[in-house]
């Protein structure tokens, strides 16, 4: 097959670029992983956020506070200064600045409105859970203070960080699949879906724009080898990178879940990389035959993965992305390949019923690349034809 | 009996009649919280495994919560059921304490009291979604990079005919570098201007009220990003892909570690990796856009435009020092 052994030369020769695709990418995919993924205690937790409270009182209310929120955050002294206090918001030294007003106590013990300040970075979650246990300690000893009249405040406060203090015991299902590690291996194989879309329509443009070439298509239609066969050559080659990719990307994911590989979920994932990783095959490959110079492939690639990462579900969770998003996310292979992750990670038990879902995006992706190749190769005829 | 809430959350119940007639009530409805489903613990937990629900909830003497795995809707669970035991456990105490005092209980809870109020110390509102674009516009001036390779590339003799002849021309390579990089500057800063437009009027996206700073911004962007392209396709000897390759790649690992798919990342490196992010361009780029959004004085801004002065300065003088007595032993 002389075509796929000078696609494989083709590759041999742009190894050096390719290689560094791979690494950076990896590399980035990786990161992210650590950054993003949760700490791996296999418990159900949250972390602790970083506070600056300022008290313009010092109260049984506000000492109060200060222990209803010490199981969340963490205490940083600040200096109150404004600037400071912007810095400090900026670089997230902290994440939230509580203010205790003066007055605050009195004015909330006679029923009169009193409000905290606070100030925040806009990461909704952390300020959300410490607006919530907030909320929650002054209801409480609203409720005290109400009820209880007669009861002096410390006594008031002492109850309410005492029902504060009952917490839900949460139980893991199945104890046994280590849940830090698992969402660490939907996080890593999530992400890997910009690295895969990026690094192989990068490398496999090299073949493209070497086989496009006017003179080389001209040479090549007086050959002996049928057109047909060439294209199918080149094809295969281009699977063999892709596979090639394919499998060291999932040999790095060893470093997230090795242990997680006697279980069923981990086979999944790497089942579901693969599709997309045909997938990705075939869009580079209709890439490739309509775009004729390195900087528009490069321009191409990076607006495809970015985009269909984004809307898709990879930089941010699908759950969180509004539904006029989805509906444009559904034309995208990306998005049927993380709800495919999404699906093997919230299920304890894998048979036919329960993986319905995940082998109907596996169809939808194998529809994508399909579709992929075949306006391809409607492009590469018409070209033939025109040329 | 059992109570699971089907599809989005699950609730296990005993017999507490109020915890079933409080999930009833918020399961009700276009806008409801639960999906409710009244059904055996082991088919919730066939459920649960087959990811129809998202937890099971059990209650009785302690209540307890049963979940796949970590997650926001499985924190809503978690945060809905403390809410009710902790409120539970302070009417108990008062029911005990003073019974007669259990009648204003209901009006209590009806009546909606607000105790947070948010204080802005900035004039511009915080706003996480920026950092995306601010980064997407970092990242887009470093792409401009591209252009400053094509103009190294333009007077290097062994990369092209042009260039070869070019080196023959009685004029000094840096005017020729530098007459390259104006009119590439040029060319690149009004595309990037037009990319400010889309964002600011087709997208609405909020830079503050400082236009004349952003657009100097903008500017020095555009020059750092070529410069750039210019230091790296000097440094790099090989071919033309594998410089594009490097470039490419070191302007996305720059995008994305300030923050361009997550915010939380810009801050981390900023914290546990400061030498990275001092040599970061995008970072400088993102900090000149944000500091000139967030902060009321000037500080912050001026120190990202030094920064990139001086990367700038440092760039093209890194490029001109390279390219300058580069000889060929045959072309």
């Amino acid at each position: 097959m002389p075509v796929f052994k000078v696609c494989l030369k083709i590759f041999a020769k742009h190894l050096p670029a390719i290689s560094i695709y791979f690494i950076i990418f990896t590399a980035i995919a990786i990161v992210m992983t650590i950054v993003r993924g949760p700490a791996g205690t296999g418990e159900f937790g949250r972390e602790k956020v970083d506070v600056a409270v300022f008290a313009g009182e010092e109260t049984p209310l506000v000492s109060g506070l200060r222990n209803a929120l010490a199981t969340h955050v963490n205490f940083v002294p600040l200096a109150d200064e404004t600037e400071k206090l912007q810095e400090a918001l900026f670089y997230r030294r902290v994440h939230y600045i509580l203010r205790v007003p003066p007055g605050f106590t009195a004015a909330f013990l006679q029923g009169r409105p009193a409000l905290l300040q606070r100030t925040s970075v806009p990461d909704a979650t952390t300020a959300v859970y410490i607006d919530l246990r907030i909320d929650r300690y002054l209801e409480i000893l609203r409720l005290y203070v109400n009820a209880l009249p007669e009861l002096h405040l410390r006594e008031q406060v002492a109850f309410a960080l005492d029902d504060m203090s009952l917490e839900t015991e949460v139980t893991l299902a199945a104890p046994e699949r280590k849940a830090g590690a698992q969402a660490r291996l939907q996080f890593y194989f999530n992400f890997l879906s910009y690295s895969i879309l990026l690094v192989i329509i990068l490398g496999l443009s090299s073949v493209f724009l070497t086989f496009n070439g006017l003179e080389l298509k001209r040479r090549n239609l007086c050959s002996p080898i049928g057109a047909r066969s060439i294209s199918l050559q080149c094809y295969l080659a281009c699977a063999a990178f892709a596979l090639a990719c394919w499998f060291l990307f999932v040999l790095i994911s060893l470093l997230f879940g090795f242990r997680e590989l006697t279980g069923s979920a981990a086979w999944f994932y790497i089942l579901n990389s693969i599709v997309f990783t045909a997938c990705a095959a075939g869009l580079a490959y209709l890439i490739g035959n309509l775009t004729k110079s390195g900087g528009v492939v490069n321009a191409v690639a990076n607006s495809v993965a970015m985009a269909s990462s984004f809307i898709g579900g990879v930089f941010v969770p699908q759950e969180l992305l509004g539904e006029s998003v989805l509906k444009i996310a559904r034309f995208t292979p990306t998005y049927w390949y993380v709800r495919a992750n999404g699906t093997i990670a919230a299920l304890a038990d894998f048979n036919l019923q329960t993986l319905a879902g995940y082998f109907a995006a596996l169809a939808v992706q194998a529809g994508f690349a399909l579709a992929f190749v075949i306006i391809a190769l409607v492009i590469v005829k018409r070209r033939q034809t025109a040329a | 009996m059992r109570l699971d809430n089907a599809c989005r959350r699950l609730v296990d119940s005993g017999d507490d009649e109020a915890f079933l007639a409080l999930v009833k009530s918020l399961a009700a409805g276009v806008e409801r919280l639960f999906n409710l489903r009244l059904t055996t613990k082991e088919e919730a937990l066939a459920l649960l495994a087959a990811g129809k629900v998202r937890g099971i909830i059990e209650t009785g003497e302690k209540m307890a919560l049963i979940v796949n795995q970590s997650g926001i809707e499985q924190s809503i669970l978690k945060t809905f059921v403390d809410n009710y035991a902790q409120t539970a456990s302070a009417v108990n105490r008062i029911a005990v304490h003073k019974p007669a005092a259990l009648a204003m209980i209901p009006a209590l809870h009806a009546a909606d009291a607000l105790f947070l109020e948010e204080l802005p110390i900035t004039h511009a509102e915080p706003d996480n979604l920026l950092i995306f674009y601010f980064s997407l516009l970092a990242m887009t001036c470093l792409f401009g990079g591209s252009v400053g390779m094509t103009e190294v590339n333009a007077i290097q003799a062994n990369l092209s005919g042009h260039a070869a002849r070019m080196s023959f021309a009685p004029v000094h390579k840096l005017k020729l570098f530098l007459s390259g990089i104006s009119a590439a500057l040029v060319l690149r800063f009004a595309k990037h201007l037009l990319f400010l437009a889309y964002l600011v009027f087709a997208l609405s996206i909020d830079f503050g009220e400082r236009a004349g700073l952003i657009v100097a911004a903008l500017f020095l962007c555009t020059l750092l990003g070529i410069s750039f392209g210019a230091f790296v396709t000097s440094l790099v000897k090989g071919a033309e892909g594998l410089k594009d390759s490097i470039l490419f790649a070191t302007s996305i690992v720059g995008a994305h570690l300030s923050g361009n798919s997550h915010p939380r990342l810009k801050y981390i490196i900023e914290t546990s990796a400061p030498p990275l992010a001092f040599i970061n361009p995008a970072r400088w780029m993102t900090d000149a856009f944000y500091a000139l959004y967030y902060f009321d004085t000037y500080g912050r801004f001026l120190e990202s435009v030094v920064g990139m002065a001086i990367f700038t300065a440092v760039f093209t003088g890194g490029t001109y020092f390279v390219i300058r007595r580069r000889k060929y032993a045959s072309l």
